[in-house]
C-alpha cells in the first residue's frame, strides 16, 4: 500500500475536470462554515469553486475499481483558512453525484442527481477549440447548467498538494496529491481570457443567495488530464 | 545507468489488426519476426495504429520538450528477437502535426496536416462518444472514424522497447500507466465501438493496407502516462 508519509492511501481518482471560481457574498458563505473555519480564497481571488468531474476511475487503496468506479459530479466548495491553527483547507459544501454508489460520498455532502455532459473538441494542427455542456438536475428539478466555449493551446504541468474538509463534519480531512495538467481559460488575477463564450446559471434553491446576480466568474481552469491520490493526513 | 529522457501526459486509440504477414516480415531487420499477440482481447493482432493526442511532453528536466504538443499516428509492429528472444514493438511510420516530430527520434516520421471532431454525450453512467480523425501528408493519409459506448477502463502498467525499422539500433524503453478501455475486440466478443472505419492511404502503408487487413480489437485510452529511457 503506498503511503503519504506515514499516512496511508485511501483511494484514488482519474479524470477529467472543470474548475470555475467563483466570488460570491462573503457573508453568505460564513453561515456555511463549521466553527472556527474562515472563508479564504484561491490565488486568483475566488471564494467559492464549482467543480465538475467526469471520472475515469476511481480506485480503492488496494487499486481496485470502487463501488463508484466510474461517475460524473459537481462540487461546491469553499476555500477556508482555521485561524487558530493557521490550516487552510478546501471545505466541501456539497456534491452532486451521478453515481448512487457515491452517496452520501467520503464527506457526507452528496446528493444524487441526474448529471449529463456534452463535450465537443475540434482540433486542427494543434489548435483545438473545446465546448462543454453541463446540466445537474437534483431530484426535485431543480438545475445547474453551465456552457463553455474556448480555445486550448499549450497546458501546464501543475502537481499540487492540498486538504479537504467536510462543512457537516470538518473532522473528515482528505489529504491530496494531485499530478494534472491544467489550462488557465481565464484568470482574472493574470488577465488571461480564452474564453470564447459562457454562461452559467442555476436554480438549485440551497444555492440561491450564493449566486444571486452579485457573484462575479474571476476564474476557470481546465484539466484535461488528472491523477489524485488521497490519504487520511 | 539508463538515461531518463522524458515523460509524456497523452489520450490515445489504438486500432489492432491482422495484416499480411509475408508483408509484415519484409518490413522486419533481420533476425527480428513478428509476433501477433497469441491470446486475450488481441489475439492474432500483428499490426498495431496508435492516434495520439500529446497534451504534454516534458524533458528530464521538466521543461518542455520538443514536439511537446502533438496529434499523431503511428503504426507498429510486435516482434521477438529471433536468437535472443528478447521482445520489441517496431515503428514503422508516423504521421505528425507538429514540424518538431518530423522525421523524429526514429527517423520514420511525415508532418501531416491534423484535423479532428470528438463528440462526447453522457448522462450518469452512460457515455457515447464519436471520433474523427484525419492527417494527411503528401503521399496520402491516415483517418479513423468510430462511436463508442465508454465502459469501466482498466489500469495498466507496462514496459516495452520500441525499436525503428529503418535502424533498430534507435530504440527507446518506455514505462507506461494507462487507462485502457477496449471498446472492441473480436476475440473477446467485446462489441462497444460501431461504425469503425480505419482508411490508411499513406504511400508507405498502401500494401499493408491491400483490403486483406482485418481490425482485431479497438481500445480507447482516456488517460495515459509514459516515462521515455535510452536504451544501453
Amino acid at each position: 500500500m503506498a503511503t503519504s508519509g506515514t499516512a496511508p492511501l485511501l483511494d484514488s481518482m482519474i479524470a477529467e475536470r472543470i474548475l470555475l471560481g467563483f466570488q460570491v457574498r462573503s457573508e453568505a458563505l460564513r453561515s456555511r462554515l463549521p466553527a472556527p473555519w474562515r472563508v479564504g480564497s484561491t490565488p486568483a481571488g475566488a471564494n467559492l469553486v464549482v467543480i465538475f468531474n467526469e471520472v475515469f476511475l476511481n480506485q480503492d487503496a488496494g487499486g481496485a475499481p470502487a463501488s463508484d468506479a466510474t461517475t460524473r459530479y459537481l462540487g461546491v466548495v469553499v476555500p477556508g483558512r482555521r485561524p487558530d491553527t493557521g490550516e487552510e483547507a478546501s471545505i466541501n459544501l456539497r456534491i452532486f453525484a451521478a453515481n448512487p454508489q457515491a452517496i452520501p460520498g467520503k464527506y457526507r455532502t452528496s446528493l444524487p442527481a441526474v448529471v449529463r455532459r456534452q463535450q465537443r473538441l475540434a482540433s486542427e494542427g494543434l489548435a483545438t477549440t473545446v465546448e462543454e455542456h453541463c446540466t445537474v438536475r437534483v431530484p426535485g428539478g431543480e438545475e445547474i447548467d453551465f456552457r463553455l466555449r474556448y480555445s486550448r493551446d499549450a497546458v501546464s504541468h501543475v502537481p499540487t498538494r492540498s486538504r479537504g474538509r467536510s462543512a457537516v463534519d470538518p473532522a473528515i480531512l482528505r489529504v491530496y496529491r494531485v499530478d494534472q495538467l491544467t489550462y488557465a481559460v481565464r484568470d482574472a488575477s493574470t488577465g488571461v481570457d480564452r474564453v470564447l463564450d459562457f454562461a452559467f446559471r442555476t436554480t438549485v434553491a440551497e444555492l440561491s443567495d450564493l449566486f444571486d446576480g452579485t457573484e462575479r466568474l474571476v476564474t476557470i481552469v481546465a484539466s484535461p488530464w488528472y491523477h489524485r491520490r488521497v490519504y487520511s493526513e | 545507468m539508463v538515461a531518463f529522457l522524458n515523460v509524456t501526459r497523452d489520450t490515445k486509440i489504438q486500432v489492432r489488426l491482422r495484416a499480411s504477414l509475408p508483408t509484415l516480415r519484409r518490413r522486419l531487420p533481420h533476425p527480428w519476426v513478428v509476433a501477433p499477440s497469441a491470446q486475450g482481447l488481441h489475439a492474432g493482432a500483428n499490426l498495431i495504429t496508435v492516434f495520439s493526442e500529446v497534451l504534454l511532453r516534458q524533458d528530464a528536466g521538466g521543461g518542455r520538450a520538443p514536439a511537446g504538443v502533438d496529434l499523431s499516428v503511428t503504426f507498429l509492429i510486435p516482434a521477438i528477437h529471433a536468437e535472443s528472444q528478447d521482445s520489441a514493438t517496431f515503428i514503422l511510420r508516423a504521421l505528425t502535426a507538429n514540424p518538431e516530430a518530423a522525421p523524429g527520434r526514429y527517423r520514420v516520421a511525415a508532418l501531416a496536416s491534423a484535423w479532428r471532431a470528438r463528440t462526447m454525450a453522457g448522462e450518469d453512467e452512460q457515455t457515447t462518444v464519436t471520433d474523427k480523425i484525419l492527417l494527411n501528408a503528401d503521399d496520402g493519409g491516415v483517418g479513423l472514424q468510430l462511436e463508442y459506448d465508454a465502459g469501466v477502463p482498466m489500469r495498466t502498467q507496462w514496459s516495452t522497447t520500441v525499436r525503428s525499422v529503418v535502424d533498430s539500433g534507435l530504440a527507446r524503453t518506455y514505462r507506461s500507466d494507462a487507462l485502457v478501455d477496449v471498446v472492441y475486440s473480436e476475440p473477446a466478443g467485446i462489441a462497444r465501438a460501431r461504425d469503425v472505419r480505419l482508411n490508411v492511404t499513406d504511400a508507405l502503408m498502401r500494401d499493408l493496407f491491400d483490403g486483406s487487413e482485418r481490425i482485431v480489437s479497438v481500445a480507447v485510452v482516456p488517460w495515459f502516462f509514459r516515462e521515455e529511457f535510452a536504451v544501453e
